[in-house]
């Protein structure tokens, strides 16, 4: 079962979304959705992944997909963690209040 | 009629994805990424990889984005709505990104992408997701079994770490 998308359709969908993930990264001053951003570039990479995989027919894009994922969910925890402390701290969720080290 | 689903889930998985960078209330941008997320679980479907699809699904719909949900609850968002959401490198942000943008799809435009599908045994196809889930956990469990053991690991330290990190903070009140 040959699927009739072209495999540069996939690619650049996975480029747009992690092109706005990284303006997100940077132009987002609100910590969670900063976060949120990081998750949106992660996720277009695993949609790279499945796509060669995919094409090339290895299964070795789909572990690493899952590999992602993993890492993602850790990534979270431990950074909403990071969120969370900061807010008691800083009684703040904005990035660019977290500036104690700023010379 | 592929084509058609495909330019579908992408419209709607990108415009999902400019409204989280550009909505101003955090719930939304939190409900705007998980209809994002759920375009590309179906996207991995069209690539005839179901059982991804599914983990897609579960882990970061039904758990990443539930923390996120938790988070947004629990750290007040009537005070930032109100406040400038973007910060002072959000003028630099835009036109990095479309940099990056057309950098990529230039380089993508001189590779040779032609290649079909090609339909493996282990590959199953978009009806067969008992064989699709085969297919990835014999391979998972054999070639890649020490990869898997470090990642659970990682994952264990997260969480130990997450949960060390909140807990503290409680002692110091």
């Amino acid at each position: 079962m040959a699927t009739s998308i072209p495999m540069e359709y996939y690619l650049v969908l996975s480029v747009i979304l992690f092109a706005i993930g990284v303006v997100g990264v940077i132009s987002r001053k609100n910590i969670i959705i900063v976060l949120m951003s990081l998750e949106l570039c992660l996720n277009a990479v695993n949609i790279n992944f499945v796509t060669f995989s995919s094409y090339l027919g290895d299964m070795t894009g789909r572990i690493f997909a899952i590999f992602t994922m993993a890492v993602a969910a850790a990534e979270v925890a431990v950074g909403l963690a990071i969120a969370v402390n900061l807010f008691k701290v800083k009684k703040s969720v904005i990035v660019e209040d977290a500036n104690t080290m700023k010379g | 009629m592929e084509l058609l689903f495909f330019f579908l889930f992408a419209t709607v998985a990108v415009l999902a994805a400019v409204m989280v960078v550009t909505v101003r209330n955090p719930v939304h941008s939190v409900l705007a990424l998980i209809l994002c997320f759920f375009q590309v679980a179906c996207l991995f479907v069209l690539l005839r990889s179901p059982f991804l699809g599914i983990a897609q699904l579960f882990i970061y719909v039904g758990a990443i984005m539930i923390f996120f949900l938790f988070a947004v609850f629990l750290l007040d968002i009537k005070r930032t709505i109100h406040q400038e959401r973007y910060s002072r490198w959000a003028s630099f942000a835009l036109p990095a990104g479309i940099i990056m943008l057309v950098e990529i799809v230039l380089l993508l435009g001189r590779g040779k992408f032609g290649a079909p599908v090609q339909e493996q045994e282990a590959v199953a196809s978009l009806l067969n997701l008992g064989k699709s889930t085969e297919a990835i956990g014999a391979v998972l469990f054999t070639k890649y079994l020490y990869p898997f053991e470090i990642i659970s690991v990682v994952l264990l330290v997260a969480f130990v770490g997450a949960v060390v990190l909140t807990v503290k903070s409680k002692q110091e009140d």
